[in-house]
């Protein structure tokens, strides 16, 4: 699909969103814009709210790279909350058996280890994909818990701090301590980081021939067969990508924000990098905005129910319902004569969905 | 003669396209009528209207002497008339059992049932293992899994698409046996095939279609192979030579040219044993357009991948301008000149949701021409896109938009200026005029003369004889997977042609 389209299809699913969710407010008793306007100024135009936003949407970014990179060769990659277990679990391994080497080896490095613990993670359902053919829907969501009791295994157990209160591991060394962009704040530089990824992923997916390829083959695979790409090796690449991509995202709420390895540090991130992913219609370019928004609304649903009362579980309806209608903007059918809105109302929700025009299998 | 089924003017046309006119047929019971025609002579229409895929324009059908009204194939099944599809319609995970079962009332898949299933594999000697999954089969065993599935159902009409198409050769024999023992048992058998020597073996009269139309109904012991072949390619003199004038004026002397493809002794055998391309010899020279002629699926466009290295042969060897290409990669090949104009543009020769110029680069993106600075040039791939949709006349003349915006013809002349351009010692074309009007056709001749005449060896594939003829210097018929004659486009008759395109190799020599 054009992909102009589809931006605007998705702007128009968020305002859709938002709009159902404004009813809801209403419905509880509140005034919407009120509520709205509390939500969108505390996350943005707040300087404490933005740093909160800002933490929360370096992992989102980097996790929804994690989901946009396989699915641009037409792996879908659900298991990115694996994969920032696994990579968190490595990189902070890392951090606590060197913790001597100055600061500008040991991130380095600390990013390195992550980045092959989430490839080594993606890598099993990756070959089962390319060569064998499983769904890697499946196995990659399924893995999900694997890890997640994996970490919780080693900071319950080998990693455990000692005279810890709470399954957590030893501090790494302040000199792997991401900086603090915004003084005082929790704000660290993951997100820049997580920035420049996305640009060089943009670059690499347009300019380079392998990226291009990776491209054709979520496209058309069989016209990327007839152009001599190796699907099976690109769906390998593809996913070990997005497997480093996330478990990146676990170094960095690692050495960035808690400094040490918690079980469950991941409060769902690997599930928001798939709604950054189709927000930003899986342009890496996109990515970072998308991760912001999604990044504001659950930083400030929290301030929004202190200052207004709205129950915060409005947010988290909001942020379904922005699934639902992006989900719905993305199948719809291609007519673009037809008024957008109505469109996305009768074809998208209730009309046949011609999946498969996705992809021109 | 009993007339157990009879039909009557049946007419079914496609916007302008008359798939079905005025087709009329008289069959009783207990015998087998082998269907033959071209592509896209109406077997497969007449079929689906029989079993109620299609509603006939007019006409009427009538069983035992009652006009019937073959909505849907449920209906079909209901009046006795049933098909197997050239693709078999079975669950893999399930057992025989259960998929011939399946979809009936419970009460009727009781022990009873699975005795007669039974029952009917010995009364028809079918060998069917009912211990295994479907998936797990070999296909001769599927095909008898889904003719049980019919039987099951009490069918007294049977018609099977190409049955044997599917069949390794050692199956053949005893598919064919089953089938005898069906008709004995007083089913009528429609046997839609392209094989002369299997329509004598197993058919008491042959019904020839041409364009939809039904050209003769025939007894099959006293019909020559030569007098099918001839109704069916619609020539009656058929001693007379094809009258395809040969626009290539200056005929190529192909004893001094170079070679620029010698296939030797290429086999194709796909896991289930099949043999898909069976010892394959053929040699192109440089400025040369030989033709590849058939009847669809028996072989050429398995010969056009194993050339061009989407698939690789079982054995044999592939010798490019002299140098051995047997086990290059496609994109090897690619970088050598071979240019590859593939059957189904849309699905393969094209990305539609990429833009018309990213069409032209994506088959080699790394070549020098679309990178500059280690890094892909939008500027260089727009440039060379803006110059060919000029040259070619593509519309619309814009190279930004997307490939799906344009029609059928347009993206064919993308697919070809890009091979084209590519083709340096050979261009590999499959139908390459499937689908176009007449100027796009010659329009896209023209382009092919025009390349073999600068010194490209082209392999022009296609099931349009009337196309192949035209443009070729030598033309090769292909039939299961052989080479079954080379001929001279310019001293051979269509009845030759027809021949070579139907029959075994041995009956032809």
């Amino acid at each position: 699909m054009n992909s102009l389209i589809m931006q605007r299809r998705v702007a128009v699913a968020l305002l859709l969103a938002l709009t159902v969710g404004g009813f809801l407010i209403l419905f509880d008793g509140h005034n919407p814009f009120a509520a709205y306007k509390v939500l969108f100024f505390e996350s943005f135009l707040n300087y404490w709210g933005f740093s909160n936003t800002l933490v929360k949407a370096s992992p989102m970014l980097l996790a929804g790279l994690a989901v946009i990179i396989p699915m641009r060769a037409g792996v879908f990659n659900i298991g990115g909350e694996g994969q920032i277990y696994i990579g968190g679990l490595f990189g902070a391994v890392f951090a606590l058996a060197a913790p001597d080497l100055p600061a500008a080896l040991g991130v380095p490095l600390i990013f390195l280890a992550a980045a092959i613990g989430g490839a080594l993670w993606a890598a099993i359902p990756a070959y089962l994909k390319a060569y064998r053919g499983t769904n890697e829907v499946i196995v990659t969501l399924l893995m999900n818990f694997v890890a997640i009791h994996i970490v919780s295994y080693a900071v319950a157990g080998p990693l455990l701090a000692e005279g810890a209160p709470y399954p957590y591991s030893n501090e790494v060394a302040e000199a792997y301590r991401l900086p603090i962009v915004m003084p005082r704040s929790d704000a660290h530089a993951g997100f820049v980081f997580g920035l420049s990824m996305a640009l060089i992923l943009y670059f690499w997916l347009r300019f380079t021939p392998s990226g291009f390829q990776l491209d054709l083959v979520g496209r058309n695979a069989r016209a990327a067969a007839y152009a001599g790409v190796d699907q099976k090796k690109t769906i390998i690449r593809a996913m070990l990508i997005g497997g480093s991509l996330a478990g990146m995202a676990g170094a960095i709420e690692v050495i960035g924000l808690k400094y040490r390895l918690f079980h469950l540090f991941s409060d769902g991130y690997g599930y928001d990098g798939i709604v950054v992913a189709f927000l930003a219609a899986l342009n890496p370019i996109v990515a970072p905005l998308t991760a912001l928004f999604l990044a504001g609304l659950s930083a400030g649903a929290g301030t929004m129910q202190r200052a207004i009362g709205v129950d915060s579980s409005v947010i988290e309806v909001v942020e379904g319902l922005v699934v639902v209608f992006v989900a719905a903007a993305l199948v719809a059918p291609r007519n673009s004569s037809k008024p957008i809105l109505k469109n996305l109302l009768i074809g998208g929700l209730f009309g046949r969905q011609k999946h498969s025009k996705k992809k021109e299998a | 003669m009993e007339e157990f089924l009879k039909v009557t003017g049946v007419g079914k046309a496609f916007g302008s396209v008359r798939a079905l006119n005025d087709v009329n047929l008289l069959a009783s019971k207990g015998e087998c009528i082998a269907i033959l025609g071209e592509n896209g002579a109406g077997k497969t229409t007449l079929a689906s209207v029989l079993i109620g895929l299609y509603q006939p324009d007019s006409g009427q059908i009538l069983l035992d002497g009652v006009q019937i009204s073959v909505t849907s194939p449920a209906a079909a099944i209901e009046y006795g008339i049933g098909m197997i599809h050239q693709h078999f319609s079975l669950v893999g995970a399930m057992t025989a059992e259960d998929n011939i079962l399946i979809g009936l009332p419970r009460e009727k898949r009781g022990p009873a049932a699975r005795a007669r299933i039974r029952q009917l594999c010995d009364d028809f000697d079918f060998t069917v293992d009912f211990n295994v999954p479907v998936a797990n089969m070999a296909v001769g065993m599927k095909q008898r899994v889904e003719i049980l599935k019919a039987l099951f159902r009490d069918v007294s009409i049977l018609i099977l698409d190409e049955p044997t198409s599917v069949l390794a050769p050692t199956e053949v024999a005893p598919f064919l046996q089953g089938v005898r023992k069906l008709v004995a048992t007083g089913c009528l058998v429609f046997f839609i095939s392209h094989k002369l020597d299997e329509i004598r073996e197993i058919a008491d009269r042959v019904m020839i279609m041409r364009h939809g139309r039904v050209e003769g109904i025939l007894p099959v012991a006293s019909t020559p192979m030569a007098q099918m072949s001839a109704l069916m390619m619609g020539q009656v003199d058929a001693d007379q030579p094809a009258e395809k004038p040969n626009t290539n004026e200056m005929r190529l002397d192909t004893t001094r040219a170079a070679k620029a493809l010698v296939v030797s002794d290429v086999s194709l055998t796909t896991s289930s044993g099949a043999e898909i391309l069976k010892e394959v010899d053929l040699t192109l020279h440089a400025g040369e357009i030989l033709g590849v002629a058939g009847i669809d699926g028996n072989g050429q466009t398995e010969l056009s991948e194993v050339i061009t290295g989407l698939k690789r042969q079982t054995s044999g060897t592939i010798l490019l301008g002299g140098k051995e290409i047997s086990g290059s990669s496609i994109a090897a090949r690619i970088a050598e000149g071979i240019g590859f104009v593939p059957e189904d543009r849309h699905a393969e020769g094209l990305v539609l949701s990429l833009s018309v110029e990213e069409n032209f680069a994506f088959r080699s993106i790394g070549e020098r021409k679309f990178m500059s600075g280690g890094m892909i040039s939008r500027r260089a791939i727009g440039k060379i896109a803006e110059d060919a949709v000029k040259a070619y006349d593509i519309r619309p003349s814009n190279p930004k938009l997307n490939a799906s915006a344009l029609s059928g013809g347009n993206q064919q002349k993308i697919v070809l200026a890009r091979e084209v351009a590519r083709a340096r010692n050979l261009l590999v074309v499959v139908q390459p005029t499937k689908g176009l009007d007449v100027g796009a056709t010659q329009f896209v001749q023209d382009q092919i003369r025009a390349v073999a005449q600068s010194g490209v060896g082209v392999l022009y594939i296609s099931t349009e004889l009337d196309h192949v003829l035209e443009i070729s210097d030598r033309v090769a018929v292909m039939a299961f997977g052989r080479i079954t004659g080379v001929v001279n486009p310019q001293n051979t008759t269509l009845q030759n042609i027809g021949l070579l395109m139907t029959a075994s190799p041995e009956e032809v020599i």
